[in-house]
This record gives C-alpha cells, structure tokens and sequence, in this order.
C-alpha cells in the first residue's frame, strides 16, 4: 500500500521530471500523438469503409418482373416459398398499384410518368427480394432463370446489371482486404518507432536511474515517477491526436463533399457522436503502449 | 601485514561476531580482464577512521563499490554488520544503501534537480517526513556551505561545489557508515581543511568514516589508521600515522 505522501511525491517528482526533460517530454509526446494519429484514423477509416461498402450492398436487390398472365396467388405463393429460406432477408410483393406509385416517384419527366394510368396499367407486378448476403443474388436470379420460369417471368432487375453488381462485391473485398492490410502495415510501423522512441527516452535517463538506485530509492520511488511521466505525454498526445483528427476529418469531409458529392456520410457526425469512444480508446491504446514500454524499457536498467 | 592477517584469522574463527566491516579475501576482476583487487582481507570497526589510499588505479574505488554492491566481487565475501551484503536481495537493496552515506568520486548527482532537490530526493525516497525534511536541508546545505546554490542545477556549479553536494546527500540520513571517495578531489586547500574537519566531526558523532584519498596531506594530518593499496594489493595496514613513505 502506498501512502498519500508517498503518492504525493511520486505525482510530483513525475511531473517536474516531465517538463524538465522538455526536449525528450517533447519527443514522446508527439511521437506518441502521431502513433494515435495513425492508429485511430486507420480504425476510423476501416469502419467507414465498410459501413459504405454496406451502405452500398444494402441497396442490391432483385426484382423479379411477373407476365400479366400469371395469377396472383401463385405469385404470392412464389412470395412464401421464397421467405421461407434462409438465405432471404425479404420479399415485397409489388402489385400493379404499388408499381404505379413507385412508377410515380421516380426521377423522370411527368409527360413520360402521364403515359402510364391507373385504367391502363401496363406496369407488371413483381416480387422484390433482398437477400442477406448481397452474394447470393445470383442464385435467386439464376433461380428464376430456369425454363420452367420462362413463359412467367417477365424479366429480372439484375440480370443486365449482375456484372456491375460482381465488380462492386469484389472490389468491396478488395478495398477491405488492402484497407486492412495497410492499416495493420502502418500501426506496426508505428508501434515500432513509439516502442523505440520511449526506449531512447528511458536509455537517455540511465545515469539517472544508476544515480537513484545509489541513494536508496525503492522500487516504486524510481518506476513510478516514469509511469507518471507516461501517463502525462499520453493524455497530452490524445488531447493533440483528437484535435488533429477533427480537422483532417473536416477536411477529407469536405473534399468528399466536392469532389465526389458523397453526403451520405457525415464523418464530423461520426466523429462527435462517438467522442467518448476516440477519446477513451486513444487514452488506453496509448497508456498501454507507453506502460508496456516503459516498464519493459526500464528492467534493463534497474536492478532493484 | 602480519598483525593484519592475523585479525583477519581470528575473524574466520570467531564467524558470529565479525567487526563492523568485514572484507574476506575479495578478489574482483573486471571483464575487460583487469584484476582490480587481488586477494583483498581487512576489517573495519565501529567508529572508525581509516584512509584508504595508494596512487590512481590501486583499486580504491573498486572497494567502495563492492562495499555499497554496486559490484559484486569476483571471490571472497563481504560482511556488514554481520551479514555477508551478497545475500542481501534486490527489493533489501535500497534499504542497505541508505544506511550507508557514499560521496561519490563522480558526485553522481541527477542533473535534473536542483541542489537543494538532490539532497530532498535521498529524503524523500526513505520516507522522511515533510517537516524533517523541511529541517534538514536547510541545516546540511548550510554545513556545506553551500545555502546561496540551493535553486542552482548541477551543471552549473564550480566542480567542488558539486563535491560538496555529494557530500551533503552522503550526510542527510545520518548513516552509520560514511564513506568518501576522493572528497577533497577537487577542492582548493582550505575548503579541503573544511571537509577533513567536517568528516572528522562526523566521527567524533560515531559515525565510522572510510575516506578513500590519495593526499598524503590530509592522511598525515588526520592520523588514524591507514589501509595501503597498490595495484590491487593490500600492501600496508597500520592502526595510526600518515600515508609513509
Ligand atoms: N567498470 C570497470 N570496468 C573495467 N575496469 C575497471 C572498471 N572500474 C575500474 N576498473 C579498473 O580497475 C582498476 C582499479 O580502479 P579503481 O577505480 O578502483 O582505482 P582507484 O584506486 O579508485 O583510482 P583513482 O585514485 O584514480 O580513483 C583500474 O585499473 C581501472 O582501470
Ligand atoms: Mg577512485
């Protein structure tokens, strides 16, 4: 158990030790915000990559186009059978009234929307269908592909666009597989060069660890104070990494928001709803760092 | 070196109740393969003054570091106050090291604290009180004479300004064992006068004092006993008078 004078002092030696060193208080400090700065955009990146990349998937469905010839109930009976599986998140059964008023609601001019009356609907009706897994639409539409569907069906939605639909999946792999893999290359890189700087910081300290263990310091009285120090560049550094994190954000942001006119993604929102998540993950990735480090750093060191 | 030998016999025989200090046929080899010590064996009482000397290089150091377990020796053991200090274990060690007051011939001070920080660190680690040491630096640094370079850091001072903190850390704990290498190394004659009479004083209190020099000066003038080294040999050991020859 540690007393309070005893806390007290190891608080206060840390702290002095800390703007003391400047320079090397300086060095870890933005080095350690640069570590956070990598590690959290890379994880942020992640997550909004693949919260598009769903975003995306989400939209891919598959309408199944009915011949007027065929009854309702077997196209409701197509409806049951088909939401009985397992692979199928939903089926909407899209009579001649609903097709009219999404007909209605689509970005086209009115005189072509004033071609199609509800006394003479010549839209068809359809099953829209969306399944779990974006790659399973094929199957379905292969389904309904078959010769005994032939006189029935209409057309399907995705049978001239299942090319696009192939290159959007794939490439979500890809961008998620690369994603990761350079988001894992460079938190090691940083990982790397935080271990070593704090490393330097403690090497360059030596004597004074030699010069302490002399006098009769005790095993808290000389680790501690360093842990302190620690704990005062992490919280620093998250302070500058969330700042810096901000504004690139808004920047990227509002370059998206030009450039690609994407407006869907409101990464400043993102950002704020989940501060206490950045700011909490930052603190804990970082002190685990630095702790680990410096206590690894320092047995080299020490022999008490 | 008879007499001496045969102390360090009946010392052997008599295993329970050794002197204060007790060096034991300590040999120490560094590993660039240098013999600093060879063969070592003297015994230091309670309340004594003894000066070690012989020219650079003898191995004077080498004895205060085996003696504080900065280094461990290469043969023979070494007992303080009974215990053979090899025995001691890593979380003992900081306890071991404040009973002993060491001025180092380097000074070893922490560049980072002022003067008046160096003296409060070698308090505050051993759990002084606030007010004891509210009391006590004040009174040392005043000892030294060195009150007007509290709030100074160490690179700043004069190299006997340096000593003389040294010897003031040495000092704060009140140990029973002072030790000094080479304090008067970088003082001008009269400061040295000051330093001799403070470790004098100092042994006058009870404390037993070991003063690693080679100023024939001050050895004659103290005369007490002398432990003669000289490349790593103990070649004289008498129980009062100067450096000799
Ligand atoms: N850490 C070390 N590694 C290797 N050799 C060392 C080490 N420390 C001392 N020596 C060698 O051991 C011998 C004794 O050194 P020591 O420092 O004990 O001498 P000394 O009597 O204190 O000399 P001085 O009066 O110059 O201080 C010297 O030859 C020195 O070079
Ligand atoms: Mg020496």
């Amino acid at each position: 158990m540690i007393g309070l004078v005893k806390l007290r002092r190891i608080i206060f030696l840390g702290l002095r030790n800390f703007y003391r060193n400047g320079w090397l208080s300086t060095v870890a400090t933005l080095m350690m915000s640069l570590t956070l700065i990598i590690i959290t955009s890379f994880v942020v990146f992640n997550l909004i990559l693949s919260s598009i990349i769903n975003i995306a998937k989400n939209k891919i469905d598959l309408s199944v186009y009915f011949k007027d010839s065929v009854s309702e109930t077997e196209i409701i009976d197509y409806q049951v059978k088909l939401k009985a599986r397992a692979d199928i998140e939903t089926v909407e059964y899209v009579n001649k009234e609903k097709a009219l008023s999404y007909f209605k609601l689509l970005p086209i001019k009115s005189e072509i929307k004033e071609l199609v009356k509800p006394e003479d609907n010549i839209l068809p009706r359809s099953l829209k269908i969306k399944t779990k897994d974006p790659e399973d639409i094929a199957t379905i539409s292969e389904y309904f592909s078959t010769p005994a569907f032939e006189l029935r069906v209409d057309h399907i939605s995705t049978k001239d666009n299942q090319e696009v639909i192939d290159r959007l999946l794939n490439m979500s792999r890809f961008v998620r597989w690369v994603g990761g893999l350079v988001s894992i290359l460079f938190i090691l890189i940083a990982l790397v060069i935080i271990v070593n700087t704090i490393r330097l910081t403690i090497f360059a300290r030596q004597k004074e660890l030699e010069v302490m263990q002399l006098v009769g310091a005790s095993w808290s009285f000389i680790r501690l104070p360093f842990l302190v120090e620690s704990v005062m560049y992490v919280v620093l550094a998250t302070t500058i990494s969330t700042l810096v994190l901000f504004i690139g954000f808004r920047i990227i942001q509002s370059l998206a928001f030009q450039y690609l006119s994407i407006t869907e993604y409101d990464l400043e929102k993102f950002l704020v709803n989940h501060i206490y998540v950045l700011i909490g993950w930052q603190l804990l990735t970082g002190l685990f760092i630095s702790l680990i480090s410096t206590i690894m750093s320092l047995r080299k060191y020490l022999k008490i | 070196m008879r007499a001496f030998n045969k102390n360090t016999k009946v010392d052997v025989v008599e295993n329970k109740n050794r002197s204060l200090i007790s060096i034991e046929n300590v040999t120490k080899n560094y590993t660039s393969g240098i013999v600093a010590l060879d063969c070592i064996s003297f015994a230091i009482y309670e309340g004594e003054f003894v000066s070690l000397v012989g020219p650079s290089g003898a191995g004077k150091s080498t004895i205060i570091k085996l003696l504080i377990r900065e280094e461990i020796p290469s043969h023979g053991q070494i007992f303080i106050a009974n215990r053979n200090i090899a025995t001691i274990k890593r979380y003992q060690m900081p306890y071991f090291r404040r009973k002993i007051g060491v001025v180092f011939q380097d000074y070893k001070l922490l560049d980072h604290k002022t003067v008046a920080e160096n003296i409060v660190f070698a308090l505050e680690v051993s759990e002084a009180s606030d007010e004891e040491i509210k009391n006590r630096v004040p009174k040392i640094l005043n000892l030294v004479g060195l009150m007007d370079r509290a709030d100074v850091f160490p690179n700043s001072l004069s190299g006997g300004e340096r000593q003389r903190v040294s010897i003031a850390r040495a000092l704060v704990h009140s140990p029973k064992i002072l030790i000094a290498d080479e304090p008067t190394g970088n003082l001008d004659p009269v400061t040295s006068q000051d330093v001799i009479n403070l470790l004098r004083k100092i042994n006058l209190s009870g404390t037993t004092v070991i003063l690693a020099t080679h100023n024939k000066e001050i050895v004659d003038q103290i005369n007490q006993r002398v432990v003669k080294l000289e490349k790593g040999k103990l070649i004289e050991d008498r129980k009062t008078g100067g450096y000799g020859r």
